[in-house]
């Protein structure tokens, strides 16, 4: 399904003061576009991840999923499109401490009708396809930071979403770890055809996208299609630099 | 959201914050094991007192005159209670039926007790006359609790009582001789050989009130147990042991005083049951007898006014309305014993209520704290309620999540409250039979248990918990997931 936003504002009222942190926000993401959107902290960028994902409606304008108008939806049609449409990976991972590594990913199952396919067995398989097919029974305090956000990646796609929302995936983790994990969302990406939306402030994070917005002051300043970079990890970089040390190509 | 899968993340979520909610339960768990203590302390000795010391199952009315001798009321007057008073009652809406008392107005005193004590003894005797139908459901065919002495018409021998025959469409008695063994007797069964009329006889039946026996074992038999001479060998009696029991009457003459004119006679009674219907301090025979007795020996005015009438309503919800119309319509007075129940009634009813407000002030406060508890838990889980919520979970999901981790903690404290309100009643009721002495009426257990009371405790344990959980649900409910998950 397609994402659109026309005219897209957002003011913060604290009292008597009024914060615009989106200003006439226009944009399309078409199905199975890999995007990141950059720009430095307090930008706007997580507000529109958030207005684009229905997790807040308070905005002005409108934002379109699919045939849905997301600030027209009742609270329940809302929570059913986020339920079946759209998953979500946070930069602190969000997994419950008291669940296991599978109960954290099935967890999205207990709020929809039941499915045959939302099963503890697809969840198994999510892990396993994320790399923790060894870990179904660890809690989130064994497992490293990587491994967490493997978890979450596993849990937003439980429900087979069109979309997933990527708040700073990688910014609690080293950048080896973070660039692995985008290499996962680079191959869900091009395998499922899965529209990717990621925000970050890093913009070697935003290079592996190929869809590129820059956000300032709540505006975007700049959108434009780019080719993927793949950045080599820092193990690589001292490899590179041992071998040029030594006079090896 | 599936129930089983719904129940599952109660549970993963009651584990988690276990002493939390252990501890928010601990007030109601107080609160409904008082509860449940008071409620069937007062219910249990509600039954002993109103099933036992009084009985409230009946209506009995007596004519004002006849006890203040100058108060008159309605339209009946002062004429007392005859059949026209009867057939008033009777029609009045909602009596199913009308029986009317009446006493032996003249002196008589009892004789006999060998067969219980070793020798006779011989005591006043007072007695009344109810009809017999009113007692069918309390004696045995066999002992029958029907008038004997009145002509009785029959088709064949196996027609009349014991020591009768059938002639010409009359049972007839046989003739014997007083003192000959009952085996050579014509006198067969439960017939005995009248002394002066030299004939067999049927012994006049008597059912005795359970109250009776209750004070002579609770009160009597405990005064004079180590008292020496007769008093002392006084058995404790039971109505195993009575029921059947002979001993003779004297009517006409009494140790305070003798009929005057009339000389008096001997004749045998037997005791064929125990009824609440029965007079309290006395015995009570078929009406039919006292109407004849007091005729013989008070005259016919005697035998045409009743004492007072019992009324049985058709719905135990009526009996308030008929009482009032009796007082008010009929100008009659219900019995001491009726307005005794009542006062008593309504005092354990007070009491209960007391102690219950008390339970009651135990379970608000601890509804007070649930909501603490509640409020805070749901503070903590903030982020974790903002994720549900972007997961999908809608707002009614979130709180039927709280209201159900308070229904399962109402139910569990609900049960746990029950378990310790049962134990507490045991424990009180084995101090009760072991260091507290015998007297009237004393009930085997202060308590009474009904299936309604499990379910009035489980139900305010589960209420009450979700009146606690109510504010913190509907905060729950309404987190905002973008908010939450940013941490504000």
């Amino acid at each position: 399904m397609n994402l659109s936003a026309r005219g897209l504002s957002r003011i913060y009222q604290s009292g008597a003061v009024a914060t615009k942190a989106l200003t006439d926000i226009d944009l399309r993401i078409e199905s199975g576009e890999f995007v990141a959107i950059v720009g430095s902290s307090g930008s706007g960028k997580t507000t529109l991840l958030n207005n684009l994902s229905g997790l807040d409606t308070q905005f002005e304008g409108a934002v379109d999923f699919g045939d849905y108008s997301l600030n027209k939806l009742k609270e329940p049609e809302l929570a059913r499109l986020r339920h079946e449409h759209i998953g979500f990976v946070f930069q602190a991972f969000n997994l419950l401490d008291h669940l296991t590594a599978l109960e954290n990913v099935t967890l999205p199952g207990f709020f929809g009708p039941p499915k045959k396919s939302r099963s503890p067995e697809r969840g198994a398989e999510l892990l396993e396809r994320v790399g923790l097919g060894n870990r179904l029974d660890s809690r989130p305090p064994q497992l490293s930071g990587g491994q967490k956000q493997r978890v979450a990646i596993a849990r937003a796609l439980y429900c087979e979403p069109s979309i997933i929302f990527c708040d700073e995936p990688t910014g609690s983790l080293d950048q080896t770890t973070g660039l692995s994990i985008m290499r996962l969302f680079d191959e869900l990406n091009r395998e499922k055809k899965l529209t990717l939306i990621v925000v970050t402030h890093e913009p070697y994070i935003a290079a592996m996208a190929r869809r590129r917005i820059v956000i300032k002051d709540g505006r975007i300043i700049e959108d434009e299609p780019q080719t993927q970079r793949w950045p080599s990890t820092p193990a690589q970089q001292a490899e590179q630099a041992e071998d040029a040390a030594e006079g090896t190509p | 959201m599936n129930f089983s899968r719904f129940n599952e993340l109660v549970w993963q979520s009651l584990s988690r914050n276990f002493r939390h909610f252990a501890l928010s339960a601990v007030g109601v768990v107080i609160g409904i094991a008082t509860l449940f203590f008071f409620t069937s302390l007062g219910e249990g000795v509600r039954t002993t007192v109103l099933e036992d010391v009084f009985v409230i199952d009946q209506l009995e009315v007596v004519d004002p005159a006849a006890g203040a001798g100058l108060r008159a009321g309605g339209f009946l007057g002062s004429g007392g209670l005859d059949d026209r008073t009867v057939a008033n009652v009777a029609a009045i809406d909602g009596v199913e039926g009308v029986y009317p008392k009446m006493k032996l107005t003249f002196p008589s005193r009892a004789s006999g007790g060998e067969a219980l004590v070793g020798r006779d003894m011989g005591i006043e005797f007072i007695a009344d006359g109810i009809p017999a139908e009113l007692i069918a459901d309390d004696v045995s065919d066999e002992l029958a609790f029907k008038d004997h002495h009145s002509p009785q018409t029959c088709s064949d021998d196996d027609a009349c009582a014991d020591g009768h025959h059938c002639d010409d469409g009359e049972c007839i008695a046989h003739s014997c001789r007083p003192g000959e063994q009952h085996a050579d007797s014509n006198c067969r069964g439960l017939s005995y050989c009248h002394r002066e009329r030299r004939e067999c006889a049927m012994p006049i039946p008597l059912i005795v009130s359970p109250y009776l026996l209750e004070v002579y074992n609770g009160s009597v038999h405990t005064a004079l147990a180590d008292a020496e001479g007769i008093g002392g060998r006084l058995p404790r009696l039971s109505e195993e042991i009575l029921v059947g029991f002979e001993f003779d009457i004297i009517f006409g003459e009494s140790f305070m005083g003798r009929s005057g004119g009339i000389d008096s006679r001997r004749e045998r009674a037997r005791i064929v049951g125990f009824s609440d219907r029965a007079m309290q301090l006395g015995a009570t025979m078929p009406l039919d007898y006292v109407l004849r007795l007091n005729e013989e020996f008070s005259g016919d005015e005697a035998a045409e006014n009743y004492h007072s009438l019992l009324v049985d309503a058709e719905r135990n919800e009526d009996v308030a309305i008929i009482a009032q119309q009796l007082e008010e319509q009929l100008g009659l007075e219900l019995s001491d014993r009726h307005q005794q129940a009542e006062r008593a009634g309504l005092l354990i009813l007070l009491l209960t209520l007391l102690f219950n407000l008390i339970a009651l002030i135990i379970l608000v406060v601890s509804a007070i704290n649930i909501t603490h508890t509640f409020t805070m838990m749901v503070m903590q889980r903030h982020k974790e309620i903002g994720l549900m919520r972007a997961l999908g979970a809608t707002r009614r999901q979130i709180q039927a999540l709280v209201i159900g981790e308070a229904s399962v903690v109402g139910l569990v404290a609900g049960c746990i409250g029950i378990a310790l309100g049962i134990g507490a009643g045991l424990l009180v009721d084995f101090a009760f039979d072991n260091y507290v002495g015998a007297f009237p009426f004393k009930p085997d257990t202060l308590f009474s248990w009904s299936p309604w009371m499990f379910a009035l405790a489980l139900a305010t344990a589960v209420l009450f918990c979700l009146l606690g959980a109510f504010l913190p649900a509907r905060r729950a409910g309404g987190v905002d997931p973008a908010e939450a998950l940013m941490g504000r």
